[in-house]
């Protein structure tokens, strides 16, 4: 009796320290590096390992944020973000986040796009999120834009695309004058073509209204006296044009009526190209000075003219 | 890295331009409308919406005022206010049109709003202010869009009156049997 208590004593122990052995082996390498070491080979050699984990499906691209409709910025430039979820049922590793570019299209227009989209977060175990930030330029068409977004996985390799939303680019009427007055030197009553000295207008486009005729318009008021109130110089007499030397034989102006310069184009475009891009002129011509008081007549009590899209 | 160098100069030359414009002009300002001439809006008979446009004062280093007034389609379409302050360098300031189409509206109806800065005329010789006119379609569908009996609002109004009267009945029986 006593012996087979013996024994089970001993099974026990012995097992006991297979288990222990066992156990240690898994939490730490420590008992098998000293028995490695007595192989008689190096002591050790570092190496790099590198575990590719690819697969032969492509990846899905989704657009989940985009504006319906984005207004312009006066004079500036927009920038226009998306997002991009991508997805893979290899897994997310297997998504080249340094593959996602986005681009904007329009027909005619130039294309606006960013080939390096930014990688937010992984999602969950088979999808991230990207950021795409494009500029778009206060000159730009408005209208329907295209967006296309495309990336690829490691795995397969080929590229996925989606082409399937659009958005709006409203259209944006703005303009800067200069110079914002416009005077004539002494002039005397009766004389004829008499220019304006300080013009033309500039008219600077900085938006994207785009109309090659009838673009601009002006709403004169009559010139009060400004000594003699009771006489003034009424806006009938003065005449624009768009292009020098044509102002006085040009459209009529009427008090406080908008009246449209034909000729004028809003030419919208970028302003910093010069050469006249993004700007359409106005001249002034008095035809035929009426014979009035001789004083100083201005808009100072009457009201500022007004140049309008 | 082409596309950075490309980009900078961009920037800069547009600052450069933004300084020319800016050292002798006064009068700026914009506006940006989601509907245009080539761009109509479309609503439904008995539908109301409010179209929101968008004033913006980005180039200017001056605040400016700026009224607005509807040239065409007032029987469709009102203003809460007639003038808007724009601060220099903002491009938030927003117009909303509630527009309404009758039930027994057809056809198209044209909207226009006349924006005009408020400028003060004194100086010495023809001052010049600026103004933009917004003008779109309004295509009127087939369908037509009926009113709720009670609206949301209403409902929600009814209800909390029954529970002040609940209330107000329990609290009387509370003071009976006292």
């Amino acid at each position: 009796m006593q012996k087979r208590e013996e024994t089970k004593r001993e099974k026990f122990v012995i097992l006991s320290l297979i288990f222990i052995i066992l156990i240690s082996a898994s939490v730490s390498a420590g008992w098998f590096d000293w028995i490695k070491t007595m192989t008689g080979r190096a002591a050790s050699k570092s190496t790099n390992v590198s575990v590719p984990i690819s697969g032969t499906d492509p990846i899905s691209i989704e657009l989940v944020s985009v504006s319906a409709s984005i207004n312009p910025s006066e004079g500036n430039p927009k920038d226009v973000t998306i997002y991009i979820k991508a997805s893979d049922t290899n897994g997310v590793a297997d998504i080249n986040d340094t593959s996602f570019s986005a681009n904007f299209t329009k027909s005619g227009q130039p294309t606006r796009e960013n080939s390096s989209c930014v990688w937010i977060e992984d999602l969950d175990a088979n999808s991230a999120n990207y950021s795409c930030t494009i500029t778009m330029w206060y000159w730009d068409e408005s209208g329907t834009w295209n967006i296309g977004v495309k990336g690829r996985d490691y795995g397969s390799g080929s590229w996925s695309h989606n082409t399937t939303q659009t958005f709006t680019y409203n259209e944006l009427k703005a303009l800067v004058i200069s110079p914002d007055e416009i005077a004539w030197s002494s002039i005397s009553p009766g004389a004829t073509d008499q220019d304006a000295n300080n013009d033309p207008t500039t008219v600077n486009n900085t938006g994207n209204y785009n109309q090659t005729t009838n673009a601009i318009n002006v709403t004169a008021i009559n010139l009060i006296g400004e000594s003699v109130s009771t006489v003034w110089i009424d806006a009938a007499n003065f005449t624009v044009h768009t292009s020098s030397g044509s102002e006085c034989g040009g459209i009529p102006l009427q008090n406080a009526t908008q009246v449209t310069i034909t000729m004028s184009d809003s030419n919208p475009g970028n302003l910093s190209a010069g050469g006249g891009v993004g700007q359409e002129t106005i001249y002034y011509c008095i035809p035929n000075v009426p014979n009035i008081q001789s004083q100083t007549y201005s808009t100072t009590a009457g009201g500022s003219w007004t140049i309008s899209f | 890295m082409m596309r950075k160098i490309k980009n900078k100069i961009e920037v800069i030359v547009f600052c450069l331009v933004i300084l020319v414009l800016t050292s002798s002009f006064v009068s700026a300002f914009g506006v940006a409308s989601p509907y245009w001439k080539d761009n109509p809006l479309v609503m439904a008979k008995g539908e109301k919406r409010i179209v929101n446009l968008n004033l913006q004062n980005m180039v200017g280093e001056v605040d400016v005022r700026v009224k607005a007034e509807i040239k065409k389609g007032e029987d469709i379409a009102t203003l809460r206010k007639e003038v808007y302050a724009v601060k220099a360098g903002t491009s938030d300031t927003l117009v909303p049109v509630v527009i309404k189409i009758p039930k027994n509206a057809t056809g198209t109806r044209k909207i226009e709003i006349a924006f005009k800065t408020i400028t003060s005329g004194e100086g010495e010789g023809v001052v010049m202010g600026t103004g933009m006119n917004i003008g779109f379609d309004v295509l009127i569908s087939e369908k037509v869009v009926e009113k709720p009996f009670l609206s949301m609002k209403s409902l929600l109004i009814a209800l909390i009156i029954v529970i002040i009267c609940i209330g107000i009945i329990l609290l009387i029986k509370k003071n009976k049997r006292h």
